[in-house]
């Protein structure tokens, strides 16, 4: 397989899968979530590390047809079919992609409220890599 | 700066080939181009080659360019791979226009492959989803489908822009690419019939995406002053641009536009003294059906909420006020994704020779064509305006 | 650990959304092996016991508006995914990014839960001052084909413990250890429990041997009973304990394994009083007990957080299908893993 996260690569980024950690930026104060290397803001690369509340709105999303996601849930969707996936407007200003969780599709639209969870995302290499899942707040 | 001029284009017809290797299949598009420089060329002039390809077919990562180089014939030439996911082309054309421009290269080579049918199922899906921001978008559980469909939800949501004008886009492309010899998909596709297709990533249903195709395509450019040594209908091109922008949609200030896209526009523009209203006809990446709708805006032709109308009310069909796509775009030719962006050289090319491949698909009086590629997303955009030579 | 006071400054219970009522084993299988339940809580295919302890833990501190500021965690459970590689530090770097937290995990019984909360109680009465972390989360698994699969369920509670024990104060633990042969058991690296159904007796001489040798311990207002319906009868007659102030969640959420007990804790702190004794029993492999004194700060959790009855009644029930495909029952890549 030529494209999966590499397990270094998620080890790294435990802190903002699990503690949705931004980054603030020193110099500008703007936050960056995901982490960046330099601010999209004002280039200045020294960050400290701000937690986020985990509560946001639904931004926008989409239905994943069975059979339509990435190899790494090709079993969950076998098993429970599609998947949902939204980007996720967080209520400290930054947007995340992520999957939506315990929800029917029919009930979203763009503004539902919804929090933070950690899930299984799945398990590859013998590994369980968990993340975070949004739910209906 | 030199001028660059187009002296001959080639691609296979794009469809599924799993028994067919790389090299043949960029062998073919090579000596197609190579037959179309009517007064013939040395493939040992050939100065620089940049050849675009997203997955090196699954399997040769390292030295892809020189394997396809000798392929076709041209051993020895100074060649690189060019990656920007389905801009790789698109880039390689402009890398190419850019070397040509500078002097750098008398006679330039650019070209794109991809084979998208010889891997099983499982790994296909592993690369086909990796032109996203992969530790982000691709461990939500989201393919590439889905990514545009969000951002065709945002523009229904901002623009009301609706389900029947977005993938009335497909339908005008599959409309398109019935006369298109080169075409992967020549069947008509009705709206209803298109509307009730099977969910794919709602909003979008099949109809709203292209499919998976393998193909090669490639275009030889030489400074313009030599140009008629080698063809008496070169084309030639009067503007490049590029741009990138953030990869994950969730980093984007707003999903309903592409800011890469608009900057390259710009650029192309300006670079060839024009501006929207002179172009007369255009190939635009039609990844899925929003792309197209968001190209409307991106490449200055209309507003975003009167995109969706422009495609209702026919504006950009073949015989309309500004066709785009007359080729079949990606949903109606096919979307090899490397390929892609000289392949919609090929079809500019042939367009302002006043010899698209099937007469009926000629667009009438065309002077000034414009491509327009896309990386992914929009990570990564080329645009190119390609002017009619008397 | 007399001369000090240690309890608890709070707690939660997390339960998975989705549920299966006895009756789709009925329909399933003909009958519903485990006897006296109605309904079980179980893992949707993105949720096991780690994902539970997290939404436990989180719940506890939350309600009190607490920054996480505990010491050590102790996590009691006997289906986390590895058998080495702790989970509790994937626990712990979902709460928190402190580093040097002690984090010990417990497993091998459904006693691991109370042993974790015990656990929790030693550390703080060696450390004066400081806080730990208890969570007891569970989802064990079985064959498909196997009737001591019906009652298998899965949750999760936390418990913050520290000296500030105005939820409540731990008054003595008593256990009883007995060596069972065929009941309940998994070997390493077995995800499934295997359990031989003998006709042995494993509840009754154990609940002999306990009140035998703490009949002091035993008193209670409320008992919190971790077990199934039979062991309960048994159970709720050794203590002379009644229906209306005995609460035991099995035959609404099923077999929870380590996290069983200290679910019904929970629902008992709930209900508690200022004041009233709070008696805690998991049996399994022989038996824990745990009292405690319910506190004046009871009340002032009261609204903060959804009750274990609450989450108990509330929930999404599908049909059997549906239940093993969560349950990766049917996967040929994963079935099988914990």
């Amino acid at each position: 397989m030529s494209s999966y996260i590499s397990l270094p690569i998620y080890q790294t980024s435990t802190g903002q899968r699990l503690r949705m950690e931004a980054g603030r930026c020193t110099a500008c104060g703007t936050l960056a979530y995901p982490q960046r290397p330099v601010c999209a803001s004002c280039g200045a690369d020294s960050f400290e590390t701000a937690a986020l509340s985990g509560e946001g709105t639904l931004y926008t999303f989409t239905v994943i047809a069975r059979g339509g996601a990435p190899a790494e849930f090709d079993d969950q969707q076998t098993m429970t079919g599609t998947i949902v996936v939204g980007v996720v407007e967080l209520a400290e200003g930054p947007r995340i992609i992520a999957q939506l969780a315990d929800v029917d599709p029919t009930d979203l639209e763009i503004g539902t409220p919804l929090k933070a969870e950690i899930r299984r995302l799945y398990d590859q290499e013998g590994i369980v890599r968990y993340g975070t899942k949004f739910v209906p707040a | 700066m030199k001028r660059v001029a187009v002296i001959g284009v080639g691609q296979t017809t794009y469809g599924l080939y799993p028994e067919r290797t790389l090299k043949s299949l960029f062998a073919e598009a090579a000596k197609a181009a190579f037959a179309d420089v009517e007064k013939g060329i040395d493939p040992g002039d050939i100065d620089e080659a940049f050849i675009g390809t997203l997955s090196t077919g699954g399997s040769q990562l390292g030295n892809f360019a020189p394997l396809m180089l000798e392929s076709a014939g041209m051993a020895g030439v100074s060649g690189r791979h060019v990656e920007n996911a389905c801009a790789s082309s698109g880039y390689a054309f402009r890398d190419a226009c850019r070397a040509v421009a500078s002097g750098s290269a008398r006679i330039a080579v650019a070209g794109g492959i991809e084979k998208m049918s010889d891997l099983p199922r499982e790994r296909n899906r592993s690369w086909l989803g990796v032109s996203g921001d992969v530790e982000w978008e691709r461990l939500a559980g989201t393919n590439f489908p889905g990514i545009y469909a969000m951002m065709a939800r945002r523009h229904m949501h901002e623009f009301a822009t609706t389900k029947a004008q977005i993938t009335g886009v497909a339908v005008k492309n599959r409309d398109h690419a019935v006369a298109n010899p080169k075409a992967q998909f020549r069947k008509s596709m009705t709206l209803d019939k298109a509307l009730a297709a099977p969910n794919l990533a709602a909003p979008f249903c099949l109809a709203d995406a292209c499919g998976i195709t393998d193909g090669a395509s490639m275009v030889i450019l030489c400074d313009f002053e030599i140009a008629r040594d080698f063809t008496d209908r070169p084309v030639e091109v009067v503007g490049s641009g590029g741009g990138s922008d953030y990869v994950a949609i969730h980093d984007r200030p707003s999903i309903t536009r592409l800011p890469a896209a608009r900057k390259a526009a710009r650029e192309a523009y300006e670079e060839a003294g024009i501006g929207p209203g002179d172009i007369d006809l255009a190939e635009v990446h039609d990844c899925f059906t929003i792309a197209e709708i968001l190209a409307y805006a991106d490449l200055g032709f209309c507003e975003e909420a009167e995109a969706g109308h422009w495609v209702e009310e026919g504006v950009t069909r073949l015989g309309g006020e500004k066709p785009v796509n007359v080729s079949g775009g990606l949903i109606g030719k096919g979307h090899p994704i490397g390929a892609t962006g000289t392949g919609q050289i090929y079809e500019l090319a042939n367009q302002l020779r006043g010899r698209a491949d099937e007469p009926s698909r000629q667009v009438a009086n065309a002077r000034y064509g414009l491509a327009h590629n896309v990386g992914g997303s929009g990570g990564s955009v080329a645009v190119h305006i390609l002017k009619a030579v008397e | 650990m007399t001369g000090q006071t240690i309890g608890l400054t709070s707690y939660a219970t997390a339960l998975p959304r989705l549920r299966i009522g006895a009756d789709a084993y009925r329909a399933a299988w003909g009958q519903c092996a485990a006897r006296g339940l109605r309904r079980k809580a179980f893992c949707a295919y993105d949720e096991d016991a780690v994902t539970l302890a997290v939404a436990a833990a989180r719940r506890t501190l939350a309600r009190i508006g607490a920054a996480p500021s505990f010491d050590a965690l102790f996590l009691g459970a006997t289906s986390l995914p590895y058998e080495e590689k702790p989970s509790a530090a994937t626990v712990l770097t979902a709460l928190t990014p402190r580093r040097d937290i002690r984090t010990v995990e417990l497993s091998g019984s459904p006693q691991a839960g109370l042993q974790a909360l015990v656990a929790a109680w030693e550390f703080c009465a060696a450390n004066p001052g400081r806080h730990a972390l208890a969570i007891a989360a569970d989802a064990p698994s079985a064959p498909a084909d196997a009737p001591y699969e019906h009652g298998l369920g899965a949750g999760a509670a936390a418990f913050l413990v520290g000296p500030d024990a105005a939820v409540a104060r731990f008054g003595a633990t008593a256990s009883v250890s007995r060596e069972t042969f065929g009941a309940r058991h998994r070997r390493r690296g077995e995800a499934a429990l295997a359990d031989l159904e003998l006709r042995t007796d494993d509840v009754a001489p154990v609940l002999a041997d306990l009140t035998a040798g703490a009949p002091d311990l035993i008193r209670h207002d409320r008992l919190a009973l971790g077990c199934d319906a039979g062991a309960a009868r048994k159970a709720m007659r050794a203590f002379a304990a009644t229906e209306g102030t005995t609460c035991r969640p099995w035959p609404e959420i099923g077999d929870a394994g380590a996290a069983l007990a200290p679910l019904a804790l929970a629902g008992a702190l709930d209900e508690a009083r200022d004041g009233e004794t709070v008696l805690a029993v998991a049996i399994g492999a022989g038996a824990s007990a745990l009292r405690l004194a319910a506190g004046d700060g009871l009340a002032r959790l009261a609204g903060t957080a959804p009750t274990l009855a609450e989450l108990s009644e509330g929930g999404e029930e599908v049909d059997y299908i549906a239940y093993l495909r969560h349950r990766r029952m049917l996967s040929s890549r994963f079935g099988g893993t914990a």
